[in-house]
Parts: C-alpha cells; structure tokens; sequence
C-alpha cells in the first residue's frame, strides 16, 4: 500500500503537476501538427528532463506520449492531415463526418473514445506490469537474451513496408551500441582515436538526429499545399445514442490496443489500424465506413491510446520497450539511472504508480484540452513550417549539446541526421535503429554471461525452456508470414495443377 | 531514372560497410580468455555484421526484377538546407550556439520561400534569445557562446 500512496502522491506535488500538465499541452500541440510525433518530441524533451527529478521527469514524458497520441486526431479530423501516424485511421471518417458538418461531434467521440482506451490500458499496466515484472525475477541472462533477440524480432512485423528493412535497422542499432571502449576487455571498438567516442555514442543526440533532423531535411521539399479547413463551431460530448453504438466497440478496440501496445516494438499505429478494421468487421454499417461512421473513430482512437498504456508493461517490467516512443522513454529511465525490470518493482515500486498518476491525468488532462481548445489546437497547424522547422533544429541543437555539453554530440546529432534520412528515403525507418541501440547493451552482456554459464556451449540454451519458448516466438514473428504465404502459394499451385489433371 | 533492380544501391552500399567495418573488427585488440569472460570485444561486432549482410543480401534478392519506387526528387532547397546545416557545425565552435542558431533561423526560411523578411528577421533574433533566457538563465546551461562570450555567459 505505502508504494500505491508515494507513487500517487506525484499528484500533490506542484512541480511534478506542472511538468505533467506542461508534458500534455505540447503532447497535443505536438500531436497536432503534421510531421512532428510524439516520439519525437519525446526525443527532443528528453534532455530537458535531467535537470528534474526521476520521477517527475519520466512521468512528463510518460504524459506527453498519451496526449501526443490524441493530439494526432485534431488535425485528422478537421483537415485531413493526421499529426502523427496513429491518426492516420481517424482520419477515414473523421474528416467525411466533418466535412458532413460534424466535427464537433467527431472531435467529441475521438476524445472520450481516447481516455476510454488510456485508461483501461493503463489498469492493465498497474496489473500487469508487476506480475510480470515478478515473472521476469526468475529470468537469467540465457532468458534475457532470448527475450531481447524476441524484442528485435517483433521488428519484422511492425508498419513498415519491409520486414528485413527493420531487421537492418534493429541490426544497425545494435552496431551503433557497440561503439566505444568494451567494460569488460577494455579494448576501443569503432572509436578512431577520437576520445569523445570512448564512452560510446551518445543514446540522445543519436535519437534527436533520427527522428527530428531527418524530418527536417524532409521537410525542405515539402510544397505547402492549401488545407480544406473545416470550421469547428463546438465539440459535442457523444450523445446515448452515439455511446449505445460504439460501447463494444471502444471496449474491443481499448482490448486490442492494451495486447498490441504489450508486444515488443509494436506500436500505436499498428494498433490503431487492427483497431479500426475490427471495428469495420464487427459494425453492422461496414459498408458504410469511409463515409462518416462513427464507430470509425471510436475503433482507431481507443486502440491506438490504449497501445501507449500496454506498451508501458514491457518497458517497465522487462526492458523492452513495447513501441517507438516506450524505447525513447526507456532511453530516459537509463538516463536517469533507473533500472527497469524486476529490480525496479523491488527498489522502486513507487514509480509504476507515479506513471499510472501522471498517464491518467493526462488522459483526463486531454479531454478537457480535446473538448475546450480543440479549435485553437486546430489552428497550431496553421504555423508556417518556414518558422516551425528551424525552431525545431535550434531545440534539437541545445538538446544535444544539453547532456554532455559537448559540441561533438551536437555533430553526431547532425551525422545521425543526415543518414536518418537516407536510410528514410530508402525504405528504412528511425524506430527500429532506436529499439536496436536501447537494447544493445543487454543483448551483448546477456549473450556474454550466458556463455559463461554455459561453458562456451550456445547449444546449451535449447535446455533453458523459457529461452527455447521466446527464440521460438522469434522465429514465427519473423518467419510466420513468410511461411504462411508459401503455403498459400502450394496451395495455390496444387489446386491450378488439380484443375489441369 | 528510377533501377530496375530495387534496393540494390542500398544492398550494395550495406554490404561495402560491412566488409569495411568487418576488417575494422579484425584490428581490435584481443585479451587473454580469463579476461573476455566469455567473448572477445570483436566478436559481438562480428556477429552484428555477418547478421546485416545476410539481411542485406534477402533484401537484394527480395528486390530482383523489381522496379525501384519512385522517389520525391530532391531539389536545390534540400541540398542547400543540407550544406547549411553541415556549416553549422564548423560555426558552432567559432561563432557560438547563439549566433549561430540566429543564423539558421534566419537562412533557412529564407531558403524555404518565405519572402516577408522583416518577420524573418524578427524571428531570428527573437528565437535565439528566447532559447538562451531560456536555457542560461531558467535552466543554468551554459552554452558555448563563442565570438559573444564577452557579451554573453
């Protein structure tokens, strides 16, 4: 009871309300604007965040994803711009129903659909959170490096358009973690005599280069093109009709959302997506989604906010970060020396709570936000990206010399840039070198001490059944689909050749 | 003029790193046994770098008799911004944090067609100041100042 009581009371602690209060309003305003996500401004806080305290610091960020994953709809509703990719399916018939003259009614059911879905995921994470963390206690490095190679596998099957473009990116991510001097031999790795790499590559100026430069040098060709802005007169609250219609639906979606966001590296987006074609499934007007459904807002918006409190269960309980913006969030708890997994239910319990606290008033913090200033959250679109851009590379400039107050990082910032985004133009995503980095270390320590275990002998992992289990969730995340669709094609073959004989 | 084989450059380009970087890996100092505890400081390099050439290598193949996506052409804009950028970060040891961002606050809407440079102007200076107050005075960073050290601490 006494960790539930000092997690919560980050609730009355006025420095920790204002840094959640202040993580949600650029959450949404972040949310709404077009090409900045929450990963990002995640990415870009996070530096800002070592002069507070753990607890207060991972909660502001911890609010910030939520409100960012809600801010997304915003624009996606009344212009057909999703700010963040988990918004993407709002917008199929969010924007019909506002361009239909319903906005306000469209905005009203994405934000209650939003806290639905936040806040089940999130008594999920209060639950399951430490059950498997308690799980995880019995895990030694032969189970730990089954899980993390688990972790990377997920990476074949998160959006994007390929599978073995993740997996290089997971891969790339891993060599990134290898730079520097090895703890344990003493021997430079990758450094090239320059001093500044001896302790590795920082983790921040690496993710602020990735997701928030490579935008940049994205956004140089971008031609500004003129929104159709749907003007907003109120935000209605969904009527008992409307909720009679779509209850089984948020509580379907909200189910969904919590087991997507739970798996490793899988995200809101993905969830969002599953969210919205279950909810096409399951309606009795499927056909009419596309159109101005209001299910088709529920499905998306519940999902896609409850992934961010199931995302969290990984994060905290096991180290592995259950989507983008949990790895970047999982990057600040190393940060700020906190040591997710079982030792950190057993030393501080209290941190689950506090992130509970500052996740669910940001939930509530958004629907007054999403219901009052939903017209003037709407308008944040309207700033030039002229002036938004190089406002983003001034903060990404401070935010990478912040940390070590080095102008080498501010340089690694810029390298990392400039590849993030080639490798974008190529098909290669930010978020899997991400999830590669944060994992790097437990994947080269636990590989190294489970060799030791076992006497140099890798064979003696197939005696470790828990290990056996997650190498085997391994090889169907990666291989699964691969498999399913040459069966299809046999299939196919034989029933052609069938045909023919 | 978009290849016939898809992501061939890139497979091509994954696999020169990884030979280059494969025989980087070969210079790394060794340690007795006792002390590697379980593995050289190499081998987990190695391993990473054999895992994205065989990775690069399904991709090339995944890729055989497919046309490369179109991609958005690149204009003067970006590499322009891009040689910007790279500029700044020789400015940044001379001219400091400050100017420097007031330079690119400044150059780079300019570069990206807004032509109402009297808002340009106030943006630059004013964006920069916000963010040293900001971050010298509230926060207690000290940011390299450069040639306006004297001015600014």
């Amino acid at each position: 009871m006494e960790p539930i009581l000092t997690g919560l009371s980050i609730l009355a602690d006025p420095i920790a309300i204002a840094v959640i209060l202040l993580g949600t309003i650029i959450g949404v305003l972040v949310g709404a604007l077009p090409g900045l996500s929450s990963s990002m401004a995640v990415a870009l806080l996070l530096p800002f965040t070592i002069y507070l305290e753990p607890i207060p610091a991972i909660s502001m960020l911890a609010a910030l994803y939520c409100a960012g994953t809600f801010g997304g709809s915003i624009t996606a509703i009344l212009i057909n711009a999703p700010g963040a990719p988990p918004a993407a399916a709002t917008a199929f018939d969010g924007y019909p129903m506002a361009q239909n003259g319903e906005a306000g009614r469209a905005l009203g059911m994405a934000a209650v659909s939003s806290v639905i879905g936040g806040i089940l995921s999130l008594i999920v994470m209060v639950l399951a959170a430490p059950a498997l963390a308690r799980i995880a206690h019995s895990f030694g490095p032969p189970e730990y490096f089954a899980l993390a190679i688990f972790g990377l596998s997920m990476l074949a099957s998160i959006s994007g358009k390929s599978p073995v473009k993740n997996l290089i990116g997971g891969a790339l991510g891993l060599l990134i973690a290898t730079v520097g001097v090895d703890l344990t031999t003493g021997v430079e790795r990758f450094t090239f005599g320059i001093p500044q790499l001896y302790e590795g590559i920082s983790f921040i100026p690496i993710l602020i280069g990735l997701f928030a430069v490579a935008e940049l040098l994205s956004q140089a060709d971008v031609v500004d093109r003129a929104m159709d802005r749907i003007t907003l007169k109120a935000i209605k609250l969904p009527s008992r009709d409307d909720f009679k219609k779509v209850w089984k639906t948020i509580l379907r979606s909200s189910g969904i959302g919590t087991f997507i966001g739970i798996l490793p590296a899988e995200g809101s987006t993905m969830a969002s997506m599953i969210g919205y074609n279950e909810a096409r499934r399951w309606s009795r007007n499927g056909d009419k989604f596309g159109t101005g459904e209001i299910e088709g807002i529920a499905g998306p918006e519940a999902a896609n906010n409850a992934a961010t409190g199931g995302s969290m269960v990984p994060t905290l309980a096991l180290g592995i970060p259950g989507s983008a913006t949990a790895a970047v969030i999982l990057g600040g708890l190393q940060i700020h020396g906190i040591r997710p997994g079982s030792y950190l239910f057993e030393n501080q319990p209290e941190l689950l709570y506090s992130i509970f606290a500052a996740m669910l008033v940001a939930n509530l913090v958004f629907l007054v936000f999403g219901l009052v200033g939903a017209r003037l959250f709407s308008r944040i679109s309207l700033i030039p990206r002229t002036f938004l851009w190089p406002t983003v590379f001034a903060l990404c400039v401070v935010g990478a010399y912040g940390v070590n107050q080095s102008l080498v990082d501010v340089t690694i910032m810029l390298i990392a840039g400039f590849i993030g985004f080639w490798l974008k133009r190529y098909g290669f995503g930010a978020a899997p070198i991400i999830m590669g980095v944060v994992l790097g270390s437990l994947v080269e320590n636990s590989l190294a001490q489970s060799l030791i275990i076992f006497d140099q002998d890798a064979s003696r992992f197939l005696e470790r059944p828990i290990a056996l289990g997650f190498f085997l969730l391994a090889f169907l995340s990666i291989f699964a689909k691969p498999l399913s669709n040459g069966l299809k094609g046999l299939k196919r073959r034989r029933a052609v050749n069938g045909g023919h004989s | 003029m978009p290849s016939r084989w898809k992501d061939l450059l890139p497979g091509l380009l994954l696999l020169a790193m990884v030979a280059v970087l494969f025989a980087v890996t070969l210079q790394f100092d060794t340690v007795p046994a006792a002390f590697a505890q379980g593995m050289q400081s190499s081998a987990m390099p190695q391993l990473i770098l054999l895992l994205i050439a065989a990775l690069a290598l399904v991709m090339i193949y995944q890729g055989h008799a497919q046309g490369e996506e179109e991609k958005p052409t690149m204009s003067w804009r970006f590499w322009a911004t891009s040689a910007l950028l790279l500029s700044a970060v020789f400015l940044f040891e001379r001219l400091g944090i400050t100017l420097t961002t007031a330079l690119t606050c400044f150059a780079i809407p300019l570069l990206w067609g807004e032509r109402r440079i009297t808002r340009v102007a106030i943006y630059s200076i004013a964006t920069p100041v916000c963010i040293y107050l900001l971050f010298t005075h509230v926060l207690q960073l000290r940011l390299p100042q450069g040639v306006l050290s004297p001015w600014l601490s």
